[in-house]
């Protein structure tokens, strides 16, 4: 493999890998607080479903598509979309204390049924003879790198113009990333959200509003998943959506979490390995075909394998919020 | 804290605002031109009675191109023929396993005349069907085994869409030879990317006939080609496009799998693409520039006309371009090189007077040909038996002699296969 290659899937792996880290830290955000939210792949399906809905509404309803509300509309659509259905999971889980796992799985099943039933019915309204609909003029201005970038000097090394050549919402998820990890270490919001995701009670008796923070933290963990859901259809897909074509990346997301052992500064650097591990096999020749369903097993192995790792090595840091997954009463203790 | 927060996240917002400045221009496109074959209207003189059923069996649902084009075919029949909604019953979702069996079964006891399947895989558990309800017919698209079978309400379908390949291997051609012309390739730089789906003869003898339909054109021709092992993946379709186009220096791209995949890379990218199952000109008005079909509804309107009629009907039977099977939509007019209706057109009527061979054995050569003669799998063991070249070329497709699903397996001159070995 030449350098030239390896360029190119670096390129790749950062564009495959975004639509997961927005997933990975919006999961991450809310286990923080002690919700195991298994709906994050219907929450990012969702997510992508309403904002290329509101895209194409928006498309089809303009002569000229105007730059800034070609941005705006799809992301407040996602906005909307994705927090409509974290409310709904944190009702069921915190309000009336439902089982989270069997909630998340449900919310999954929920937001793909959903996804596809209006994917679905727009595909049937258009009468395409090939099942997609496409919001590309939506997806050139997401996709549009920043002005500065054609001035760059003839001399900037490869490297740097690959990393500044995306659309914003690649920087605007690293961004993210370090912004939630100031504001969980640093900031006493953070260590409020770190004490209920711990010990839900301790954190009640030292006058922290347990349901408050669980609501929160899970409502922006949804809405910054969604937005991984939206970037994969208008960055990764160039505006063309076609049911079931997110596949299991929402489940990606979920193991980078883990890989990422909750810390969301190195889920940056987990998505874009898990992207990479994602694409390498169509960058490497002379494989035979069997080899594939073996490559495309990669990512899922790495899982695995930090799993045991972190598991054998016990370092306290690295695990879990302790009271991950279960329901807070007040009255138990 | 608060402040630098603020701070930040203002930058953000700012930042992404500039993102998206700029103009509102937008170019004027010519768009896509009239079909260059046509679905034709369906005519039928034969009144169907009230009490007749036609069922079906389908892989996915409609959101899956390749099903989509199946049923797109019978509703298109239903409607020339004046079939009630209850009359034709469409089972989606249906695997390639038993449950194909029951749901055969079942359609036969609700009282349908015939059950069609789509999918390659349902082929034992139709025929295993056809053996215990010898009064209804049962067909199957893509299917190999029914000559075999011997069993007389046992059907097997396909179309000579290697012809429509050829076609949009022309326009491909007729692409590469501007992009020479205009310098923005060098002769020996016209490569042909393909992200194929299997191994198996149906994508081989796709591929091979869009590429002997471009060098036919463009005689500097060579084509790389990717699997991606699924038949539909568009993560996997777009990142194998995008690894031709970028890794491999491939001029042009088309595809013989079902996501978007594909043709969104060559958009991003601006790479002509010729597509297949459907016209995939939304995904890539830039870029797109023709596609090649199998059009069903005619075998739907023989197979229902003949049963109706208690007429017997062919035990493996291949549409072509005369039958109207093997379609061709319109050429994208912003993309096409000039001059490609006149050739398409010349090719066309080579095909309808039979002077014209896709395989013709002058064209190319394969080590596996040995004193002209290549013994093909066509009774379906995977073990070649049958001589299938005759007067100077390879018979594929051949339902009368052969068989209608395609057996042309072979690795030609100029076509590399980078991720198997083959």
């Amino acid at each position: 493999m030449n350098v030239a290659t390896l360029l190119i899937i670096i390129r790749r792996a950062i564009l495959m890998g975004t639509p997961l880290l927005f997933g990975a830290i919006g999961e991450i955000i809310t286990e923080k607080s002690g919700n195991l939210n298994l709906g994050i792949p219907g929450i990012m399906y969702i997510g992508a479903i309403s904002g290329a809905v509101g895209g194409f509404v928006y498309k089809s309803s303009v002569v000229y598509v105007d730059p800034f509300l070609a941005v705006f509309i799809p992301m407040m659509c996602t906005i909307l979309g994705s927090l409509i259905v974290s409310l709904i999971y944190c009702f069921l889980t915190i309000t009336l204390r439902a089982n989270q796992n069997v909630t998340g799985l449900a919310i999954t099943t929920f937001g793909i049924g959903c996804g596809n039933l209006f994917g679905g019915s727009i595909i049937k309204i258009i009468k395409s003879n090939v099942p997609f609909f496409a919001v590309g003029d939506i997806a050139k201005e997401y996709n549009k790198p920043f002005p500065f970038v054609e001035y760059l000097p003839e001399k900037t090394p490869e490297l740097i113009k690959i990393l500044l050549s995306y659309g914003f919402m690649v920087y605007l998820a690293l961004a993210l990333a370090i912004i939630t990890t100031l504001i969980i270490k640093k900031t006493r919001i953070g260590l409020n959200l770190r004490a209920v995701g711990e010990n839900p009670a301790t954190a009640d008796a030292a006058g922290i509003n347990v349901s408050m923070y669980k609501y929160v933290a899970t409502c922006v963990g949804g809405v910054i998943a969604g937005l991984g859901g939206l970037y994969y259809i208008l960055g990764n897909s160039n505006g063309i959506w076609a049911n079931g074509a997110f596949g299991d990346k929402g489940w990606l997301a979920i193991a980078i979490v883990i890989f990422a052992t909750w810390k969301p500064v190195y889920a940056i650097l987990g998505s874009y390995f898990f992207g990479a591990l994602c694409i390498l096999y169509n960058y490497l020749d002379n494989i035979p075909i069997t080899f594939i369903p073996l490559l495309k097993m990669l990512p899922y192995v790495a899982t695995i394998l930090v799993l045991i790792i972190v598991s054998l090595r016990k370092k306290r840091e690295n695990q879990p919020p302790a009271s991950l997954g279960l329901s807070y009463f007040r009255e138990e203790r | 804290m608060k402040k630098i927060l603020c701070a930040i996240l203002a930058i953000a917002l700012v930042l992404s605002l500039a993102a998206c400045g700029g103009g509102n221009k937008k170019a004027e496109l010519k768009g896509l031109g009239d079909d260059i074959l046509p679905r034709l209207e369906i005519k039928s003189d034969v009144t169907v009675p009230t009490d007749f059923k036609i069922g079906m069996i389908c892989l996915h649902d409609e959101n899956s191109t390749y099903d989509k084009n199946f049923i797109d075919g019978l509703k298109t029949v239903q409607k020339a023929m004046g079939l009630s909604e209850d009359q034709v019953i469409i089972v989606t979702g249906i695997g390639e396993d038993n449950s194909c069996y029951d749901t055969a079964v079942d359609l036969a006891k609700k009282g349908c005349k015939i059950v069609f399947a789509d999918s390659f895989g349902h082929g034992d558990f139709m025929l295993k069907a056809a053996k215990e309800y010898p009064d209804v017919q049962f067909c199957h698209a893509t299917g190999t085994a029914s000559k075999q079978a011997g069993v007389a309400n046992f059907h097997n379908a396909f179309a000579s869409i290697y012809e429509g390949r050829y076609l949009a291997g022309i326009v491909a051609g007729m692409k590469l030879n501007e992009m020479i012309k205009d310098g923005k390739i060098k002769a020996e730089e016209a490569i042909i990317g393909y992200v194929g789906a299997f191994t198996y003869a149906e994508v081989v003898s796709g591929l091979t006939s869009f590429f002997l339909g471009a060098r036919s054109i463009c005689p500097t021709a060579t084509m790389k080609v990717r699997y991606t092992g699924s038949w539909y993946d568009p993560d996997q379709e777009q990142e194998a496009a995008n690894a031709l186009i970028e890794k491999d220096n491939c001029a042009l791209i088309s595809q013989h799998a079902d996501s978007l995949g594909a043709p969104t890379a060559c958009e991003v990218a601006g790479v002509p693409n010729v597509s297949y199952n459907g016209s995939t000109y939304e995904a890539g008005k830039t870029t797109f520039l023709v596609s090649s079909a199998i059009n069903w509804a005619p075998y739907f309107q023989y197979i229902i006309e003949s049963v109706v009629k208690g007429e017997a009907f062919d035990t493996d039977w291949c549409g072509d371009i005369e039958s109207n099977s093997v379609v061709l939509s319109g050429l994208n007019l912003d993309v096409i090189a000039e001059g490609t209706e006149d050739k398409l057109k010349e090719a066309i009527a080579g095909f309808k007077a039979g002077t014209l061979h896709v395989f013709d054995i002058s064209t190319f050569s394969s080590d596996k040909i040995v004193d002209g003669q290549y013994l093909a799998d066509v009774d379906g063991d995977y073990t070649g038996e049958t001589n299938v070249i005759h007067d100077g070329y390879f018979d594929e497709s051949n339902a009368e002699d052969f068989r209608s699903a395609p057996y042309f397996d072979i690795n030609i001159d100029g076509i590399t296969y980078l991720n198997t070995k083959f």
